[in-house]
């Protein structure tokens, strides 16, 4: 039987719908690395900015790239936006999560879906806690994870992104530690602390913590902002904390992302991420 | 022979009317595209407008060109200028030249460029665009369509609400931010050249535009230029507010971005295919039914939407999927809206319509919109900077729904009594 006009333009108006299902239908393909085989986890903490680089523009395949070069297990990320305006709308976290085939867990800071903290992990995430941190300003969050590496093996996993004032990041550091000092076992907390490292606070933080990136190279343990022209030396304000780890197998602050392409366009935020690989 | 959308649906009349290829390339295909490309430029020029608000107001670097975006908002005043271009060049002169520009400007666009260079280009998308539909609906109502005049401008509306479908298809395929679809296996070593992927597309559609305004701008020329009608105290404001309303829920919350599932804390995979299908409905709702101008329905969908409105703002969180959906399949009823009020802006006309009341009220629409986004700015992303502000984001958002129901139900009584003044 010949389709009529009518039914031709029902069907061919209802298509979008039948793909938008579709789409919507497709879960994220994860496949977790063989923790058994190596007992390495590789972390990376990266505040994107909003997906905006030190260019204006903003770009999220660019942000997927810069992290990629790395391929890390369980990423970190700050400054994630939800259905924001200024980001079209777009859900960072799940896009990210999507492109790079990782589960993801997203808490927003400003509005509701502003300024918030994702994580990400090729594990699967079999427990969240999120808290909003102390402050007088502009809301922080923190999120607690635990991650499942093998059947056995539970590690817990810390994000946070801390506030501007020194008032606040002190009373922030000091409810953090009280949430990750009752918390037994293998740790890694990791964020944009706004903090150097010569700080009380972040002094505090390694009362508790190991700063991975200073034990592995103590002479250089890398500056991560800004990204672009290059950070000043001593700009360190992104930090892979760690505790109960056998050794820290690799760390340094990613900054050349794509071979041949020049620094400005490559770098998709005003941070550089950092990467830190441990043995469990 | 004047068909009556009140005893035939718009699909019936179209399928009556339009019969040769080169009518259909001309009032289908080039609006479509047109307003394609101009929901494009707007979701980048808003939140353009949003970064560049936050860099001027807190001088961090960057600023002047932030300054620069905000300076794009005179570009919003280009179509005031559209009579003036058309008596000193020609109407067919200015139109094609407007969507010639429209093609180019996007073209440009999908190069990926700089924030500043994309929000200023969209800012000339925008523009060039208002100059666009202020001709292209005079002389579709001009033209002899053998048509109702309200079925005429349908014509223009569908292919409106048309564009959106399509920009919701190519967002669902390359669930992206941007026009850009994302690649499929992402590889740092092919990143450069896969990011331009979108030109594939993007080349031969901004041709395909120009192709189809050159090949087709004959049939535009107006064969019968009688149009008697003569209303007087016409509500032109009603339109030009109706429509920045519409522009703002739009492009703030309800759809670019998409903001509903943030908001009720539901799943945004549960609601965007919802979004589409609402977008769906209200084509078919257009094409297919006979009851598009009865005041009484419009009433009940417009109270309708105003319930669920109240809903999703106030208790978002009570009772999240139900509320959710409610609000998403309530956008229909804004797009119907935005029908109605283009009809009665095209159609309540005396003694003709002229180009600068269209192109008047166009830009006046974008004033509103620019009005309430400032409003919406500072009362939700940068409330912080005006304690006052704080807290009213839900506020601003339900006075622009209400704005928009009551402009849309005084339009639609404007154009009830514009109808009976025909029939007598």
């Amino acid at each position: 039987m010949a389709l009529t006009k009518k039914t031709l333009v029902v069907i061919l108006l209802l298509l979008p719908l039948v793909i938008s299902i579709i789409y919507a239908a497709i879960p994220i393909q994860v496949t977790a690395p063989n923790f058994n085989a190596t007992h390495q986890v590789k972390f990376l903490t990266y505040n994107i900015h909003f997906g905006v680089g030190m260019d204006d523009r903003l770009d999220l395949e660019r942000i997927v790239q810069n992290i990629l070069v790395e391929d890390p297990d369980i990423i970190g990320l700050q400054e994630v936006e939800n259905g924001r305006i200024t980001s079209q709308g777009v859900d960072m976290a799940q896009w990210i999560a999507r492109a790079l085939g990782m589960h993801y867990y997203y808490y927003p800071a400003v509005n509701e879906h502003a300024f918030g903290v994702a994580l990400l992990s090729k594990y699967p995430i079999i427990n969240i806690t999120a808290y909003r941190l102390p402050t007088t300003q502009l809301e922080r969050v923190f999120l607690h994870a635990a991650i499942q590496l093998n059947t056995t093996f539970i590690l817990n996993v810390f994000i946070t992104h801390l506030g501007l004032e020194n008032d606040n990041t002190t009373a922030q550091i000091e409810f953090i530690l009280s949430k990750t000092n009752v918390v037994p076992g293998p740790k890694v907390m990791m964020g944009d602390f706004n903090l150097y490292n010569n700080t009380p606070q972040i002094r505090n933080v390694t009362v508790f913590f190991t700063d991975t990136a200073v034990a592995f190279n103590n002479s250089n343990p890398g500056d991560t902002f800004p990204s672009w022209p290059a950070p000043e030396s001593g700009n360190r304000i992104d930090y892979i904390f760690a505790t109960n780890y056998t050794a820290i197998i690799a760390s340094h602050v990613v900054t050349d992302m794509i071979p041949g392409v020049h620094a400005a366009w490559e770098y998709g935020s005003d941070h550089c991420p950092i990467t830190t690989t441990l043995q469990y | 022979m004047v068909e009556d959308v009140k005893k035939k649906n718009l699909f019936e009349v179209l399928q009556l009317n339009l019969k040769t290829k080169s009518d259909l390339i001309a009032y289908l295909i080039v609006p479509l595209l047109a307003t394609l490309f101009f929901i494009e430029a707007f979701r980048t020029y808003v939140p353009g407008l949003y970064i560049a608000m936050f860099h001027v107001v807190f001088q961090d670097p960057g600023w002047t060109g932030s300054l620069m975006i905000l300076l794009t908002l005179i570009l919003f005043f280009v179509p005031l200028f559209t009579n003036l271009l058309c008596n000193k060049f020609g109407q067919m002169k200015i139109y094609t030249f407007s969507l010639v520009i429209l093609a180019l400007a996007r073209l440009v666009v999908a190069f990926h460029l700089s924030s500043l260079a994309e929000t200023i280009l969209a800012g000339v998308i925008i523009a060039f665009y208002g100059v666009f539909i202020s001709i292209f609906l005079k002389r579709l109502v001009e033209n002899d369509l053998k048509m109702d005049l309200k079925a005429k401008v349908s014509i223009f509306s569908l292919m409106f609400i048309g564009a959106f479908l399509l920009d919701s298809v190519v967002r669902t395929i390359g669930f992206s931010l941007d026009i850009s679809l994302v690649t499929a296996h992402l590889d740092p070593a092919l990143w450069t050249s896969l990011q331009y992927l979108w030109l594939v597309v993007q080349v031969p559609l901004s041709l395909l535009l120009v192709w189809f305004v050159i090949r087709t701008r004959t049939i535009l020329i107006p064969q019968e230029q009688k149009v008697t009608e003569d209303l007087s105290n016409k509500p032109w404001v009603l339109n030009a507010v109706g429509l920045g309303m519409f522009l703002f829920l739009i492009f703030n919350v309800f759809l670019y971005p998409n903001a509903i599932a943030q908001y009720t804390n539901t799943s945004s995979a549960v609601i965007n295919p919802i979004l589409t299908g609402a977008i769906i409905l209200i084509l078919l709702y257009l094409l297919f039914a006979k009851t598009l101008y009865n005041i009484k329905i419009n009433l009940c969908f417009n109270l309708i939407l105003l319930l669920a409105l109240a809903a999703f703002l106030f208790l978002g969180k009570a009772s999240p999927y139900p509320i959710a959906i409610l609000m998403t399949l309530s956008v229909a009823i804004m797009f119907l809206n935005a029908h109605l009020l283009v009809v009665n802006m095209s159609t309540t006309c005396k003694p003709e319509i002229k180009i600068n009341q269209l192109s008047n009220l166009i830009t006046y629409g974008l004033l509103f919109l620019i009005i309430m986004t400032f409003l919406h700015d500072f009362s939700t992303d940068h409330a912080f900077t005006i304690s006052a502000f704080q807290g009213m984001g839900p506020l601003i958002l339900f006075i622009g729904g209400c704005l928009l129901v009551l402009m849309t139900l005084l339009a639609h009584l404007q154009l009830n009594k514009f109808q009976t003044g025909r029939a007598a």
